[in-house]
């Protein structure tokens, strides 16, 4: 089985990178079952820096903890990779006034309006940590992933979306319960749920070059990026 | 309703030890004078810690008019970087019907400010000043600005990096922007022929003849 992954010891010491894409599983999450996505970047001093969406309006910019797996972007150039990364770090300053939903549905459509603000449609999309990252990619054009070549209604995505669900449920009747209607209207359409996987878009990002990557291109890979992610860190 | 009136000057002398900042307000036209003590050295190590996007305290600029005259003598970089972002933020913040031909000048500003960053090889930063002045353009619906910034930018002056940054910054809201498409076409044709690969530069991009 191939390595795909990068040890979190190994950033910036044996491999530096102006932006990784990382990848967290119970270290970072708490369950074993479930991955998480961020975006990893170099700031001007040359300390890592993380930035990534972790729930429902709760966009992270913090310090790197040395808590995540990652892959280099050897198809994008370095000075383009910065820059994303510093646009990332500016559009989420404008999401602070509006904040990201966090949403098992995502549309392929522009993710943020032309004003930075994500655009809302109010029909219960939003997005995860992984398309998160999809969606600043593409709209910094650079659409890493062929999002139509994913497949629909996967069985483990159904049981991830009905667990996932369960928990928004929980914290949005406790902290925004007028929010309630956004997770019925996930649960309504999950049944056609197209799900982007974290340890898919980090295949996608490792393995993007200048093609929009196909599903079927990074199905293996990022089963064997999951598998690293269980191995090394539970 | 106040004119607006907005100058930015950036004066080298020779070496300089300390930055100092004079502002004024259109209405009194009294300048404030800000040393590195209270300003350069507490902004710029903020600033090193988090990019450029530390700015001036709103509380430095509270009894101010956003309509202010702005010199920099010798500045540290980082106090140029922070203090025009925040004359950026200011002109958005004001009446659009009375800002254009501000804003307008604070654009040809920022640009010259980012050419001069490109000019000390300071790619990076001149890269993301051109991205935050589109994006704060942006974020104030102040299309005619982020327009402007694609319209007159100058292929020979910016480096390819800020091209592309400027381009990208700016490509979720193309169709709204009619200078876009025209930039892109003028960058990709300049890139070309200077023999800087475009095409690396604009990965993941159409190219303009695709049009």
């Amino acid at each position: 089985m191939s390595e795909h992954l990068y040890s979190p010891k190994a950033l910036g010491q044996n491999h530096t990178v102006a932006v990784a894409i990382g990848i967290g599983g119970k270290s970072v999450t708490g369950d074993r079952k479930q991955n998480h996505a961020a975006i990893i970047y170099r700031d001007d001093s040359g300390s890592y820096r993380l930035a990534h969406l972790a729930w429902h309006e709760i966009f992270k910019h913090e310090d790197w903890n040395a808590q995540y797996h990652w892959v280099d972007l050897p198809g994008i150039d370095e000075g383009q990779l910065e820059s994303f990364a510093d646009w990332v770090v500016i559009i989420a300053s404008q999401a602070a006034e509006k904040p990201i939903p966090y949403s098992v549905l995502f549309t392929a459509d522009q993710s943020f309006d032309s004003t930075g603000r994500y655009s809302d449609s109010r029909d219960g999309h939003g997005l995860t940590c992984a398309t998160f990252i999809l969606a600043a990619f593409s709209d910094f054009g650079l659409q890493i992933a062929d999002r139509n070549s994913w497949p629909v209604d996967r069985e483990e995505d159904k049981s991830w979306a009905s667990k996932i669900l369960g928990r928004l449920a929980k914290y949005l009747a406790e902290k925004y319960p007028s929010m309630m209607p956004h997770v019925l209207a996930q649960a309504r359409q999950r049944e056609l749920l197209r799900r982007y996987r974290p340890e898919e878009v980090v295949a996608c990002a490792k393995y993007y070059s200048g093609t929009p990557v196909r599903f079927v291109e990074i199905k293996s890979i990022a089963g064997e990026i999951d598998a690293q992610v269980k191995r090394e860190q539970s | 309703m106040m004119q607006q009136h907005v100058e930015t000057n950036i004066i080298t002398d020779g070496e300089a030890k300390y930055a100092r900042v004079y502002a004024s307000t259109a209405a009194s036209q009294t300048p404030k004078t800000f040393t590195s003590q209270n300003i350069g050295a507490q902004y710029s190590m903020r600033a090193k810690a988090h990019g450029s996007s530390a700015l001036f305290p709103d509380s430095t600029f509270a009894d101010f008019h956003e309509a202010c005259i702005v010199k920099f003598v010798n500045p540290p970089q980082s106090v140029i970087e922070m203090a025009l972002a925040r004359l950026v933020e200011t002109l958005q913040s004001t009446n659009t019907s009375t800002a254009t031909g501000a804003a307008l000048q604070a654009t040809s500003q920022l640009l010259e400010h980012v050419y001069q960053l490109d000019r000390s090889g300071l790619h990076r930063q001149a890269a993301r000043e051109v991205m935050r002045g589109v994006e704060t353009s942006l974020h104030k619906n102040s299309l005619e600005q982020a327009n402007e910034l694609l319209r007159t930018v100058d292929v020979n002056s910016a480096s390819p990096r800020t091209l592309s940054a400027l381009l990208r910054a700016s490509y979720r809201a193309r169709g709204l922007l009619p200078s876009w498409n025209s930039s892109y076409k003028r960058s990709w044709q300049y890139l070309k022929k200077a023999g800087k690969s475009p095409e690396k530069l604009f990965i993941g991009m159409h190219t303009p003849s695709d049009e």
